[in-house]
């Protein structure tokens, strides 16, 4: 079977980029499918407000923190790139890192580090 | 130090554990294990388990009899390579517990994710009703992934000691 490098290409950089967003996004996956339940767009609205504290980290902190949470989304959408049944669980190793980011941006005390 | 945000935290985890229990045990899976033979060990369908549990359950086994990954097989002793490096986090429970390990996992686990959770959010200083409100917006992903036999639990559990407690940040 032959392979073509740059359409096979493009297809593993797509899904490795649909993979780093459905990541930050919690529901994987699945939010692609026209959001149509509720708890959906909560979990949307809620990966907006975690998007926004990271960009604050990175803007006003030079922080250690954000990158090592953007690179370890980065390195599972590499390993990754089609996606899985336990992508899920992965999301689960985030979250302390989410709270952190909310829990300091709600307080402005981003000096904790 | 607020204690109301720790009450409720270890509230939801009870609750977190008894729902689990409520929902899996009517399947038929057992609260405890039968740690007398690897096979009955793995026969036995456990509360919180996975597919992948049992993967693990194999050299955690090893470590609890021979305190090494090797297990006696078909008359020799072999070493069993797959997933020895993290299986060691259930031998504690295997060895203080015993038969009833899986069911101090959970509980542990649970306990110390939503409590370290409200440790973290207070030494950010962040308000009590808002501890609250975080606590609650978490709790369906707790409650889904962290009251199972797998690596879950630990592996926030370090994050969070991360943040908690390094010198270096």
């Amino acid at each position: 079977m032959e392979i073509n490098l740059v359409k096979e290409g493009k297809l593993v950089l797509y899904n490795v980029a649909k993979n780093f967003f459905n990541l930050i996004f919690l529901p994987t996956g699945k939010f692609t499918l026209l959001l149509k339940s509720p708890y959906l767009w909560f979990f949307v609205v809620y990966g907006i407000f975690v998007v926004c504290g990271i960009f604050r980290f990175l803007m006003f902190n030079s922080s250690l923190i954000p990158l090592l949470y953007l690179i370890l989304v980065a390195i599972y959408s590499i390993y990754n790139p089609f996606g899985s049944i336990h992508s899920h669980r992965f999301k689960v190793v985030l979250i302390p890192f989410e709270v952190f980011f909310l829990g300091s941006w709600i307080t402005k005390r981003r000096d904790i580090r | 130090m607020r204690v109301l945000p720790y009450i409720l935290a270890g509230v939801l985890s009870i609750s977190f554990v008894g729902l689990k229990l409520y929902r899996e045990v009517p399947m038929g899976k057992k609260i405890y294990a039968d740690l007398s033979s690897l096979n009955r060990l793995l026969e036995t369908p456990l509360v919180g388990s996975t597919d992948d549990s049992y993967y693990y359950f194999i050299s955690a086994y090893a470590y609890y009899k021979n305190f090494l990954p090797v297990l006696e097989m078909v008359g020799g002793k072999y070493l069993v390579s797959f997933r020895f490096l993290s299986s060691w986090v259930f031998v504690p429970f295997m060895w203080l517990f015993k038969d009833h390990f899986p069911l101090a996992y959970i509980i542990f686990f649970t306990f110390a994710v939503m409590l370290l959770f409200v440790f973290l959010l207070e030494k950010l200083g962040v308000k009590t009703q808002i501890i609250f409100l975080m606590l609650f917006l978490i709790s369906p992903i707790v409650f889904y992934h962290i009251p199972r036999l797998m690596l879950e639990g630990p592996t926030v559990v370090l994050i969070l000691l991360f943040f908690l407690f390094n010198p270096v940040f």
